[in-house]
Protein backbone atom coordinates (compact mmCIF):
# COMPACT_ATOMS: atom_id res chain seq x y z
CA UNK A 1 0.00 0.00 0.00
CA UNK A 2 2.84 2.47 0.90
CA UNK A 3 4.18 3.59 -2.01
CA UNK A 4 7.31 5.03 -0.24
CA UNK A 5 8.63 1.50 -0.39
CA UNK A 6 12.40 1.15 -1.36
CA UNK A 7 12.06 -1.24 -4.84
CA UNK A 8 12.28 -0.29 -8.33
CA UNK A 9 8.82 -0.84 -9.03
CA UNK A 10 6.52 1.05 -6.00
CA UNK A 11 4.36 2.70 -9.35
CA UNK A 12 1.78 1.93 -11.48
CA UNK A 13 4.34 2.50 -14.30
CA UNK A 14 7.93 3.64 -14.61
CA UNK A 15 8.76 7.00 -13.45
CA UNK A 16 9.02 9.38 -16.65
CA UNK A 17 11.78 11.07 -15.77
CA UNK A 18 14.46 10.26 -12.85
CA UNK A 19 15.80 13.78 -11.40
CA UNK A 20 19.32 13.49 -9.70
CA UNK A 21 19.69 15.50 -6.66
CA UNK A 22 23.57 17.38 -7.13
CA UNK A 23 25.61 16.00 -3.87
CA UNK A 24 23.14 12.90 -2.71
CA UNK A 25 22.54 9.46 -3.71
CA UNK A 26 18.74 10.73 -3.76
CA UNK A 27 16.63 10.53 -6.68
CA UNK A 28 13.37 11.98 -7.49
CA UNK A 29 11.37 10.15 -9.87
CA UNK A 30 8.78 11.90 -11.76
CA UNK A 31 5.91 10.28 -12.56
CA UNK A 32 2.81 10.57 -15.42
CA UNK A 33 0.31 11.10 -12.96
CA UNK A 34 1.98 14.02 -11.02
CA UNK A 35 2.50 15.69 -14.77
CA UNK A 36 -0.81 15.09 -15.12
CA UNK A 37 -1.55 16.81 -11.75
CA UNK A 38 0.70 19.35 -12.53
CA UNK A 39 -1.28 20.33 -15.78
CA UNK A 40 -4.56 20.11 -14.04
CA UNK A 41 -3.14 22.62 -11.32
CA UNK A 42 -2.01 25.02 -14.06
CA UNK A 43 -5.32 24.74 -15.84
CA UNK A 44 -7.07 25.60 -12.68
CA UNK A 45 -4.57 28.22 -11.72
CA UNK A 46 -4.63 29.81 -15.25
CA UNK A 47 -8.26 30.06 -15.79
CA UNK A 48 -8.65 31.84 -12.39
CA UNK A 49 -5.96 34.17 -13.27
CA UNK A 50 -7.52 34.95 -16.80
CA UNK A 51 -10.96 35.19 -15.14
CA UNK A 52 -9.95 37.45 -12.14
CA UNK A 53 -7.18 39.55 -14.33
CA UNK A 54 -9.96 42.07 -16.05
CA UNK A 55 -13.27 41.79 -13.84
CA UNK A 56 -16.26 43.49 -15.77
CA UNK A 57 -19.23 44.02 -13.94
CA UNK A 58 -21.34 42.17 -16.81
CA UNK A 59 -19.79 38.72 -16.70
CA UNK A 60 -18.40 37.24 -19.97
CA UNK A 61 -16.69 34.01 -21.30
CA UNK A 62 -14.09 32.56 -18.68
CA UNK A 63 -15.10 34.83 -16.05
CA UNK A 64 -18.60 34.09 -16.27
CA UNK A 65 -17.82 30.29 -16.00
CA UNK A 66 -15.92 30.85 -12.87
CA UNK A 67 -18.59 32.99 -11.57
CA UNK A 68 -21.03 30.20 -11.79
CA UNK A 69 -18.95 27.59 -10.70
CA UNK A 70 -17.93 29.37 -7.33
CA UNK A 71 -21.20 30.77 -6.48
CA UNK A 72 -22.95 27.58 -6.92
CA UNK A 73 -20.43 25.85 -4.55
CA UNK A 74 -20.09 28.50 -1.74
CA UNK A 75 -24.01 28.14 -2.12
CA UNK A 76 -23.77 24.46 -1.52
CA UNK A 77 -21.47 24.87 1.29
CA UNK A 78 -23.28 27.62 2.81
CA UNK A 79 -26.45 25.76 2.83
CA UNK A 80 -24.11 22.92 4.56
CA UNK A 81 -22.46 25.34 7.54
CA UNK A 82 -23.62 28.25 7.15
CA UNK A 83 -22.68 31.76 5.27
CA UNK A 84 -19.93 33.07 7.46
CA UNK A 85 -18.17 29.70 7.82
CA UNK A 86 -18.34 28.80 4.08
CA UNK A 87 -16.83 32.11 3.38
CA UNK A 88 -13.61 30.78 5.90
CA UNK A 89 -13.30 27.51 4.65
CA UNK A 90 -14.95 27.44 0.92
CA UNK A 91 -11.76 28.20 -0.87
CA UNK A 92 -10.15 25.20 0.76
CA UNK A 93 -13.26 22.98 0.18
CA UNK A 94 -13.96 24.57 -3.64
CA UNK A 95 -10.39 23.83 -4.82
CA UNK A 96 -10.63 20.35 -3.31
CA UNK A 97 -13.70 19.37 -5.43
CA UNK A 98 -12.10 21.06 -8.57
CA UNK A 99 -9.27 19.31 -7.98
CA UNK A 100 -10.55 16.12 -7.58
CA UNK A 101 -12.97 16.78 -10.25
CA UNK A 102 -10.60 17.23 -12.93
CA UNK A 103 -8.65 14.09 -11.64
CA UNK A 104 -11.11 11.87 -11.93
CA UNK A 105 -12.12 13.39 -15.54
CA UNK A 106 -8.93 13.32 -17.12
CA UNK A 107 -9.13 9.69 -17.74
CA UNK A 108 -11.86 9.97 -19.95
CA UNK A 109 -10.84 12.89 -22.09
CA UNK A 110 -10.59 11.51 -26.18
CA UNK A 111 -7.28 9.53 -26.96
CA UNK A 112 -6.44 9.07 -23.46
CA UNK A 113 -6.31 5.59 -23.17
CA UNK A 114 -4.12 5.23 -26.04
CA UNK A 115 -0.87 7.02 -23.94
CA UNK A 116 0.40 4.79 -22.13
CA UNK A 117 0.68 4.97 -18.58
CA UNK A 118 -1.25 7.75 -18.67
CA UNK A 119 -3.37 7.48 -15.95
CA UNK A 120 -5.85 10.46 -13.82
CA UNK A 121 -4.09 11.39 -10.61
CA UNK A 122 -6.85 10.56 -8.30
CA UNK A 123 -6.14 6.34 -9.59
CA UNK A 124 -3.01 6.67 -7.76
CA UNK A 125 -2.87 6.05 -3.70
CA UNK A 126 -0.13 8.49 -2.81
CA UNK A 127 -2.42 11.49 -4.53
CA UNK A 128 -5.33 10.83 -2.73
CA UNK A 129 -3.39 10.13 0.54
CA UNK A 130 -1.91 13.19 0.15
CA UNK A 131 -5.88 14.62 0.07
CA UNK A 132 -6.82 12.73 2.71
CA UNK A 133 -3.40 13.96 5.05
CA UNK A 134 -4.62 17.80 3.87
CA UNK A 135 -7.97 17.74 5.32
CA UNK A 136 -7.23 15.86 8.31
CA UNK A 137 -4.64 18.19 8.78
CA UNK A 138 -6.92 20.81 7.74
CA UNK A 139 -9.42 20.12 10.13
CA UNK A 140 -7.32 20.10 12.99
CA UNK A 141 -5.69 23.64 11.68
CA UNK A 142 -8.72 25.66 11.50
CA UNK A 143 -10.26 23.54 14.49
CA UNK A 144 -7.86 25.26 16.73
CA UNK A 145 -7.72 28.30 15.42
CA UNK A 146 -11.08 28.86 15.66
CA UNK A 147 -11.70 26.99 19.46
CA UNK A 148 -7.93 27.39 20.67
CA UNK A 149 -7.13 24.48 22.97
CA UNK A 150 -10.80 24.05 23.58
CA UNK A 151 -10.59 21.96 20.31
CA UNK A 152 -9.33 18.85 21.53
CA UNK A 153 -12.05 18.84 24.14
CA UNK A 154 -14.37 16.93 21.56
CA UNK A 155 -12.08 13.81 22.04
CA UNK A 156 -13.23 13.47 25.47
CA UNK A 157 -17.57 13.72 24.21
CA UNK A 158 -19.80 12.31 25.37
CA UNK A 159 -18.25 10.50 27.57
CA UNK A 160 -14.54 10.34 28.74
CA UNK A 161 -13.50 6.80 28.48
CA UNK A 162 -14.34 7.33 24.63
CA UNK A 163 -11.00 8.73 24.27
CA UNK A 164 -9.62 5.79 22.60
CA UNK A 165 -12.47 5.26 19.65
CA UNK A 166 -12.93 9.00 19.44
CA UNK A 167 -8.79 9.21 18.62
CA UNK A 168 -8.93 5.91 15.86
CA UNK A 169 -12.20 7.60 14.75
CA UNK A 170 -10.40 11.04 13.88
CA UNK A 171 -7.15 8.54 12.40
CA UNK A 172 -9.82 6.49 9.99
CA UNK A 173 -10.87 9.68 8.57
CA UNK A 174 -7.86 10.18 6.09
CA UNK A 175 -7.77 6.30 5.15
CA UNK A 176 -11.68 5.82 4.45
CA UNK A 177 -11.07 9.45 2.48
CA UNK A 178 -8.22 8.53 0.40
CA UNK A 179 -9.51 4.50 -0.03
CA UNK A 180 -13.17 5.66 -0.88
CA UNK A 181 -11.43 7.78 -3.72
CA UNK A 182 -8.57 5.33 -5.38
CA UNK A 183 -10.63 2.51 -5.18
CA UNK A 184 -13.15 3.95 -6.55
CA UNK A 185 -11.52 5.64 -9.69
CA UNK A 186 -8.72 2.68 -9.96
CA UNK A 187 -11.95 0.50 -10.43
CA UNK A 188 -13.50 2.14 -12.67
CA UNK A 189 -10.44 3.00 -15.12
CA UNK A 190 -9.24 -0.70 -14.49
CA UNK A 191 -12.84 -1.79 -16.42
CA UNK A 192 -12.61 0.42 -19.04
CA UNK A 193 -9.23 -0.59 -19.34
CA UNK A 194 -9.92 -4.14 -19.84
CA UNK A 195 -13.20 -3.27 -21.81
CA UNK A 196 -11.07 -1.69 -23.67
CA UNK A 197 -8.22 -4.19 -24.57
CA UNK A 198 -11.34 -7.26 -25.34
CA UNK A 199 -13.48 -4.53 -27.84
CA UNK A 200 -11.53 -1.36 -28.03
CA UNK A 201 -14.82 0.03 -30.32
CA UNK A 202 -18.16 1.66 -28.40
CA UNK A 203 -18.22 -1.34 -25.66
CA UNK A 204 -16.86 0.88 -23.27
CA UNK A 205 -18.23 4.04 -24.06
CA UNK A 206 -21.44 2.65 -21.62
CA UNK A 207 -18.68 2.21 -18.85
CA UNK A 208 -17.24 5.61 -19.60
CA UNK A 209 -20.76 7.38 -19.21
CA UNK A 210 -20.81 5.98 -15.97
CA UNK A 211 -17.56 6.87 -15.54
CA UNK A 212 -18.71 10.44 -15.57
CA UNK A 213 -21.54 9.69 -12.62
CA UNK A 214 -18.44 8.45 -10.59
CA UNK A 215 -15.87 11.06 -11.01
CA UNK A 216 -18.94 13.48 -10.23
CA UNK A 217 -20.21 11.58 -6.88
CA UNK A 218 -16.54 10.92 -5.62
CA UNK A 219 -15.86 14.40 -6.07
CA UNK A 220 -18.73 15.25 -4.50
CA UNK A 221 -18.42 13.01 -1.19
CA UNK A 222 -14.93 13.78 -0.24
CA UNK A 223 -15.73 17.59 -0.40
CA UNK A 224 -19.52 16.77 1.78
CA UNK A 225 -17.17 14.69 3.97
CA UNK A 226 -14.44 17.44 4.44
CA UNK A 227 -17.20 20.30 4.88
CA UNK A 228 -18.66 17.76 7.37
CA UNK A 229 -15.32 16.95 9.70
CA UNK A 230 -14.47 21.22 9.17
CA UNK A 231 -18.12 22.06 10.14
CA UNK A 232 -17.48 19.51 13.11
CA UNK A 233 -14.08 20.98 14.61
CA UNK A 234 -15.54 24.73 13.85
CA UNK A 235 -18.82 24.72 15.34
CA UNK A 236 -19.93 26.87 18.38
CA UNK A 237 -21.61 25.29 21.16
CA UNK A 238 -24.17 27.83 22.83
CA UNK B 1 -35.69 27.16 3.81
CA UNK B 2 -36.36 25.11 1.47
CA UNK B 3 -32.78 25.64 -0.23
CA UNK B 4 -31.62 24.49 3.38
CA UNK B 5 -33.81 21.12 3.19
CA UNK B 6 -32.35 20.33 -0.39
CA UNK B 7 -28.31 20.62 0.59
CA UNK B 8 -29.30 18.69 4.12
CA UNK B 9 -30.52 16.16 1.43
CA UNK B 10 -27.21 16.00 -0.26
CA UNK B 11 -25.53 15.85 2.57
CA UNK B 12 -27.23 12.65 4.06
CA UNK B 13 -26.72 11.18 0.84
CA UNK B 14 -22.78 11.72 0.57
CA UNK B 15 -22.55 10.50 4.68
CA UNK B 16 -24.74 7.26 3.47
CA UNK B 17 -22.47 6.48 0.86
CA UNK B 18 -19.43 7.42 2.94
CA UNK B 19 -20.67 4.86 5.75
CA UNK B 20 -19.35 1.58 3.96
CA UNK B 21 -16.04 2.32 3.91
CA UNK B 22 -15.72 4.01 6.88
CA UNK B 23 -16.71 1.00 8.95
CA UNK B 24 -14.06 -1.07 7.05
CA UNK B 25 -11.42 1.66 7.53
CA UNK B 26 -12.08 1.23 11.21
CA UNK B 27 -10.62 -2.18 10.96
CA UNK B 28 -8.45 -1.97 8.95
CA UNK B 29 -6.57 1.78 11.05
CA UNK B 30 -7.11 0.07 14.98
CA UNK B 31 -5.66 -3.55 13.59
CA UNK B 32 -2.48 -1.94 11.98
CA UNK B 33 -2.59 0.92 14.97
CA UNK B 34 -2.34 -2.67 16.91
CA UNK B 35 0.22 -4.46 15.32
CA UNK B 36 2.51 -1.48 15.39
CA UNK B 37 1.95 -0.99 18.99
CA UNK B 38 3.01 -4.61 19.29
CA UNK B 39 5.90 -4.06 17.98
CA UNK B 40 6.88 -1.35 19.22
CA UNK B 41 6.14 -3.42 23.04
CA UNK B 42 6.93 -6.61 21.97
CA UNK B 43 3.29 -7.81 23.37
CA UNK B 44 2.04 -10.12 20.10
CA UNK B 45 -0.06 -10.46 20.11
CA UNK B 46 -2.29 -8.88 22.52
CA UNK B 47 -2.64 -5.42 21.37
CA UNK B 48 -3.32 -6.33 17.94
CA UNK B 49 -6.21 -7.64 19.38
CA UNK B 50 -7.24 -5.38 21.70
CA UNK B 51 -6.76 -3.13 19.18
CA UNK B 52 -8.78 -4.41 16.27
CA UNK B 53 -11.94 -4.98 18.77
CA UNK B 54 -11.30 -1.12 19.72
CA UNK B 55 -11.07 -0.59 15.80
CA UNK B 56 -14.51 -2.27 15.72
CA UNK B 57 -15.74 -0.22 18.20
CA UNK B 58 -14.42 2.88 16.97
CA UNK B 59 -16.52 1.72 13.65
CA UNK B 60 -19.85 1.07 15.26
CA UNK B 61 -19.49 4.46 17.10
CA UNK B 62 -19.35 6.28 13.98
CA UNK B 63 -22.19 4.81 12.09
CA UNK B 64 -23.98 5.02 15.41
CA UNK B 65 -22.82 9.28 15.29
CA UNK B 66 -24.43 9.23 11.98
CA UNK B 67 -27.76 8.04 12.30
CA UNK B 68 -28.23 9.63 15.47
CA UNK B 69 -26.08 12.85 15.01
CA UNK B 70 -25.17 15.11 18.27
CA UNK B 71 -27.77 18.21 18.98
CA UNK B 72 -27.07 21.07 16.60
CA UNK B 73 -24.12 19.17 14.91
CA UNK B 74 -23.43 20.01 11.57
Amino acid sequence: MSAAGGGEHHGPVDPLITIDIPGTDFHLPIYNFVITSWVIMLILGFTAYLATRNMKRLPQGIQNLWETVVEGLFGFFGGLMGEERARKYGPFLATCFLYILLSNYSGLFPGAAMIKGFVPPTNNISITAALGILVFLSVFYFGIRAKGIGFFKHFFQPMAFLVVLNIIEELVRPVSLSLRLYGNIFGEEKIIEQLGEMVPLIVPLPMMALGLLTGAIQAFVFTILATTYISGATEEHH
Amino acid sequence: MKDQDKYQGYKALGLFLSAGMTMAASVLVGYYLGSWLDKYFGTKPWLTVIMFLLGTAAGLKSLYDLTFPKKGGG
